[in-house]
């Protein structure tokens, strides 16, 4: 069916979505530390409107030209803001504050980016909710293979 | 496949307490949670960190299920065909409730 209406669109930069929004994603990634594997895959000077549509962030080739944007030890920074937390505030929330005032204007991170790095990070949880909540669009597809794949009860089994 | 049109169950995360507690006990009773861990195909970094939460006292279930569950999104739907996979089915009849009825079918008699 046709997306009758989405809040944002993929172009929409994450520092203009709604700090609500936000949250609710961080709440989401805060969830076995998915943050920082969100956060450890993110390219060095990426051209966020440019890889902004369904598929146009090709990872491996960006990964492998230009490398990633947060060294391990600044990823390390981010998990010592823990223990200064105040109540309500979330860690997942911090990292997504550094990384969406970061880079000069085009590098500015844009929800088509974010959703195309957390399905390359696997993370769905968060995936799906970008999708459904801020694109209005269908779930991302899951790979056939590994712990994102799908498992359905077979029809033809012998249990029958 | 034909999961997406059959499974309307609810995310793995929204299982209510009671029923993840119980589950969560069997599960530990039976030791499988390296089995499951194998049969989803976990990346070593998430079955480490199970293995570590473990030996800090916490249940080995309840973490996979946070990762499988929180970190992948799956459906209580997916959860007991995992079960029904590796022949758990007393962990499939405690999640029994939240699957649709037509499902049920899949539940072996339980034996004398």
């Amino acid at each position: 069916s046709v997306p009758i209406y989405s809040k944002y669109t993929r172009y929409t930069e994450l520092r203009r979505v709604d700090d609500n929004d936000i949250y609710k994603l961080a709440t989401i990634l805060d969830v076995n530390s998915c943050w920082r594997k969100l956060m450890s895959i993110i390219p060095k000077r990426l051209d966020a409107q440019a890889c902004s549509a369904p598929g146009a962030l090709k990872y491996q080739e960006i990964a492998a030209k230009v490398g990633l944007k947060y060294t391990a030890q600044q990823i390390s920074l981010i998990d010592g803001t823990a223990e200064r937390l105040t109540p309500g505030q979330s860690i997942s929330q911090v990292m997504i504050d550094e990384w969406k005032t970061s880079g000069k204007l085009n590098e500015r991170p844009t929800v088509g980016v974010l959703l195309q790095l957390l399905v390359q990070a696997e993370i769905y949880s968060a995936a799906d909710f970008v999708a459904l909540h801020f694109l209005n669009e269908p779930k991302p597809d899951r790979p056939t293979d590994g712990p994102a794949a799908h498992i359905s009860l077979d029809l033809c089994s012998e249990d029958l | 496949t034909r999961s997406g049109r059959e499974d309307n169950s609810m995310p793995i995360r929204l299982l209510p307490e009671t029923v993840r507690q119980q589950l969560c006990e069997h599960l530990d009773s039976l030791d499988v949670w390296q089995q499951l861990a194998a049969f989803v195909k976990l990346y070593p970094n998430d079955v480490q960190h199970i293995r570590i939460q473990s030996t800090r006292g916490r249940s080995p279930s309840m973490e996979f299920l946070n990762i499988w569950g929180g970190q992948y999104n799956h459906s209580v739907y997916s959860l007991f065909a995992l079960f029904h996979k590796m022949k758990l089915h007393n962990a499939m009849r405690i999640i029994k409730d939240h699957v649709d009825d037509k499902f049920h079918k899949y539940i072996p008699r339980s034996m004398p």
